[in-house]
């Protein structure tokens, strides 16, 4: 199959995994490496001095893969980059998933302060991959503003619903130049693999591992569905027909 | 002098450097990142970053999330 380009860096894996809600560090461990994931994001948080935690880095730090932090918990572009710096410092990389997202119901990306942010972090030196709502238009104008790739959201964050924006989905697949993420609402193996039949390029998941029950097997299980899909786009799927097309011969060799 | 820490402040004598005061609260400072005034304080510069009273410290670390 084919490697996954971004930023001019290779990636084997087009499973991306979200570290949140598991229930321990080990689990959290074991889905890592059951995932064969070599894209890991983390988040950050003001050190709470009363009540210090363990450091959850040394169980993601590994040769092979990237860290990709997060700015979870800004409201705009300006706290946005801030953030990016703080993370830049912290976890010694450029690399930053962007995501603004003020509103805590839906937490929605907030599509004109994610583009202003883009501008200004790729204008920095960061390698920006934003998590957006799933509008081709927002993705074209971040691919001008300098992104590494789009994130289009497939349902709200930790719903699981699967690929509700589908039809958006395929356009921003279409139009795009640069690497397409689905993040975002994939609940299931079949929604990753669904994804990446579309011709996405990636898939970011983290919920449906991380409460299922067994994490373990569950990131395989995506892991599977990711390569499986990703095989069969490569592989063009056969188009679909309103009427039967026999598949076997209809020759009345009875008579 | 006092200085603040997330907003917890703390008794420090004068002529601190950044990096003595971290080491002295027993943190390692792997993985996290500090800003003074909303402006991050590379890790290169803790050293030679002498802390003055009232100083406002933010320190953030790692914590998991997707």
């Amino acid at each position: 199959m084919k490697k996954l380009q971004i930023a001019g860096k290779e990636f084997d894996s087009r499973l991306f995994l979200g570290t949140g809600k598991f229930s321990s560090n080990q689990s959290m461990r074991d889905a890592i490496t059951a995932s064969q994931t070599q894209m890991v994001t983390v988040a950050m948080k003001r050190l709470d001095m009363e009540n210090k935690e363990d450091d959850m880095l040394v169980h993601i730090q590994k040769p092979g893969i990237q860290l990709l932090p997060n700015t979870s918990g800004v409201r705009n572009a300006k706290e946005a980059v801030f953030a990016a710096q703080l993370a830049r410092e912290a976890f010694e990389t450029n690399w930053l998933k962007l995501e603004i997202h003020p509103d805590p119901r839906y937490l929605l990306p907030d599509p004109v302060e994610t583009l202003k942010a883009t501008e200004e972090l790729a204008a920095l030196g960061f390698v920006v991959l934003p998590y957006i709502q799933a509008d081709p238009v927002l993705c074209k104008r971040l691919e001008e503003a300098g992104a590494a790739t789009v994130m289009p959201l497939g349902a709200p964050i930790g719903t699981n619903k699967g690929l509700r924006t589908r039809d958006f989905l395929e356009i921003i697949i279409e139009q795009s130049n640069i690497p397409v993420v689905v993040d975002a609402g994939i609940g299931a193996p079949s929604h990753a693999a669904a994804a990446m039949e579309l011709g996405a390029d990636a898939v970011l998941v983290n919920t449906a591992i991380a409460i299922a029950g067994d994490p373990l097997a569950m990131a395989e299980a995506f892991r599977l569905a990711v390569e499986s899909g990703r095989m069969a786009f490569e592989a063009q799927l056969a188009g679909e027909s309103h009427t039967a097309e026999a598949s076997s011969p209809l020759t009345s060799f009875l008579r | 002098m006092i200085v603040k820490l997330n907003d917890k402040a703390y008794e420090v004598e004068e002529n601190t450097s950044l990096a003595a005061f971290i080491e002295n609260l027993g943190l390692k400072p792997q993985g996290m990142a500090i800003a003074i005034d909303h402006k991050v304080v590379p890790r290169s510069k803790w050293a030679e970053t002498i802390l003055s009273d009232s100083l406002e410290l933010m320190l953030i670390h790692a914590v998991s999330g997707g």
